[in-house]
């Protein structure tokens, strides 16, 4: 498929996610050159101010710079989502294909395995872990890839069901390529597309997580940062205290939603059948 | 077309029997339906042998039996002396290229993500690769300007004989032809056969055609059996079954497209 610019112009949800995210992006990117604030530097002298020329968004109940903290929560956000999205979507290809690959009995215990771990309550176990272990982001980003591959394993499953008996695979086959050659050079580019648009969708989704286990207390732990756990700092008092919770909620708010709209977006591009 | 008789046959298939699960439910096996009932036959070297038969009954999985797609039951399937049914993975892996298939949907036979031109580096060896390219293209009767594009900016015909350029990169002895005509417009057809025709004067090939249209048959076949239900009711030379069929299913198809 040519995706030529004037395809993806036209395609709103994806120029509006693009652009959402691309400014979030170069938030997190560039606001260490425009402020000189660390963000774990604690005065407590300067506690709970208000927005001001100094502190741009505030500081917190240690006088911490709330805009260096959304700069480095965010990029801890950001990075706990990409990587474990990215460990997250290389189990689910390689066990889907292997599933679906080899068929048979070992499909059948592969995808009842997928069905169990999709029944577990994912963010209580994940609380399990996190609570139990010594909360680390490693130890985080591990949780919650280990608990997000199974949609991909099932995407990426039916998608090779749906190919390995093409036409275009026998004639591979008959070539005399072999079965790695085949899975990477025909297989994969062919199944792609539902993975990528799944895989956007992925890190809208652990950025809610993560988000959601900072706030409880369980994600990133202090002095670091994470839009979560900013977002617990103003729970206190969220109205006399509203730097502190709404630009952090506003920032996964727009992440969020830019990456769905992305996801969006592709679904479309890649399939325009999809959408309605 | 005169029918080489040579002694050492380049295929014997000896009593063939494909069957698939039917109700196949869980991974787990419950019913098969008997698709190929002991089916033989030989194919000597540079003769173009036919299968007709209606659809569904059982031609394909011949193809597909020879090819290794499928699990055979019983029976056993010679290629040049060696039965392919015993070679361990890796010697049938190196043995495929030799038997090659085109088959009858070409719009599927296509990776749609690969360029024609990837196509042939995958089958042709790098040094030889762009006078060899050239070489196939020409044979199939097609320019090298199509390299570059993806199978969805070609035409059918065109589809088709690419198929047949990428099955004959590999040099292969035996050609599995399932159906090579049959989604093309009459035109397209005309031309494939014609290439097909052209293709066996230039290159010392064996053909296993198979197809449910008598009148393909005639133009390429020099022998012919008939398939009914899975089972192989005749087979004669060409000219032989046209004056003298046996089975009154055989007289049926003859008549059948001698009205058409």
């Amino acid at each position: 498929m040519k995706i030529f610019p004037q395809k993806i112009l036209k395609n709103r949800s994806l120029s509006s996610g693009f652009t959402t995210v691309a400014i979030v992006f170069l938030f997190l990117l560039l606001g260490p050159l425009l402020t000189p604030n660390n963000h774990t530097f604690q005065d407590l002298s300067a506690s709970l101010q208000t927005p001001s020329v100094s502190h741009w968004m505030g500081t917190d109940y240690y006088g911490r710079d709330v805009f260096a903290r959304l700069v480095y929560g965010g990029r801890i956000t950001w990075l706990v989502a990409v990587v474990s999205t990215f460990f997250a979507v290389c189990i689910g290809i390689i066990i889907g294909l292997f599933s679906a690959y080899r068929g048979g009995w070992i499909d059948f215990v592969v995808m009842r395995f997928v069905d169990v771990m999709l029944a577990f309550p994912k963010l209580f176990v994940v609380l399990l872990i996190v609570g139990l272990g010594a909360s680390s982001t490693n130890l985080l980003i591990g949780v919650l890839a280990l608990f997000s591959w199974m949609e991909i394993t099932r995407i990426v499953r039916s998608e090779v069901i749906s190919q390995k008996n093409r036409t275009y695979i026998k004639s591979a086959r008959a070539l005399g390529l072999g079965t790695p050659r085949i899975i990477i050079k025909h297989i994969l580019p062919n199944i792609l597309s539902p993975v990528i648009v799944s895989s956007v969708l992925l890190i809208s989704t652990i950025i809610l997580v993560e988000s959601g286990l900072s706030f409880l207390g369980l994600g990133i732990q202090a002095p670091n940062a994470s839009w979560g756990s900013i977002l617990n700092d103003g729970k206190i008092d969220p109205l006399g205290t509203w730097w502190l919770s709404v630009p952090a909620g506003l920032l996964i708010l727009t992440t969020v939603t830019g990456f769905n709209l992305i996801g969006d977006g592709l679904q479309k591009l890649f399939d325009p059948r999809k959408s309605l | 077309m005169n029918s080489p008789i040579q002694k050492q046959p380049v295929l014997e298939v000896k009593n063939l029997n494909v069957e698939y699960p039917v109700n196949f439910r869980s991974g787990f096996q419950r019913e098969t339906k008997q698709a190929v009932i002991d089916v033989s036959f030989n194919i000597f070297p540079g003769e173009c042998f036919a299968i007709v038969g209606e659809s569904g009954c059982g031609k394909s999985s011949i193809i597909d039996a020879i090819l290794g797609f499928v699990q055979t039951t019983s029976g056993t399937i010679l290629f040049e002396k060696q039965d392919l049914m015993k070679l361990s993975l890796q010697r049938f892996r190196k043995l495929r290229p030799k038997i090659q298939p085109v088959f009858q949907d070409y719009n599927q036979a296509l990776n749609p993500r690969q360029r024609i031109g990837d196509i042939f580096k995958e089958t042709l060896p790098r040094n030889l690769r762009e006078s060899q390219t050239d070489q196939l293209l020409t044979s199939v009767g097609l320019s090298n300007e199509i390299l570059n594009y993806f199978p969805h900016q070609l035409s059918g015909g065109q589809k088709q004989r690419i198929v047949l350029a990428r099955a004959l990169s590999v040099k292969p002895s035996l050609l599995l032809l399932d159906e090579p005509v049959t989604s093309q417009d009459l035109s397209v057809a005309v031309q494939i056969v014609e290439l097909l025709i052209s293709l066996r004067k230039i290159m010392p090939m064996t053909f296993l055609l198979v197809s449910h249209n008598l009148s393909i048959v005639q133009l390429l076949a020099d022998r012919v059996a008939v398939m009914k239900n899975g089972q192989l009711l005749e087979q004669q030379p060409l000219s032989t079954l046209l004056q003298n069929p046996k089975h009154d299913y055989t007289k049926n198809i003859i008549s059948q497209t001698t009205q058409l």
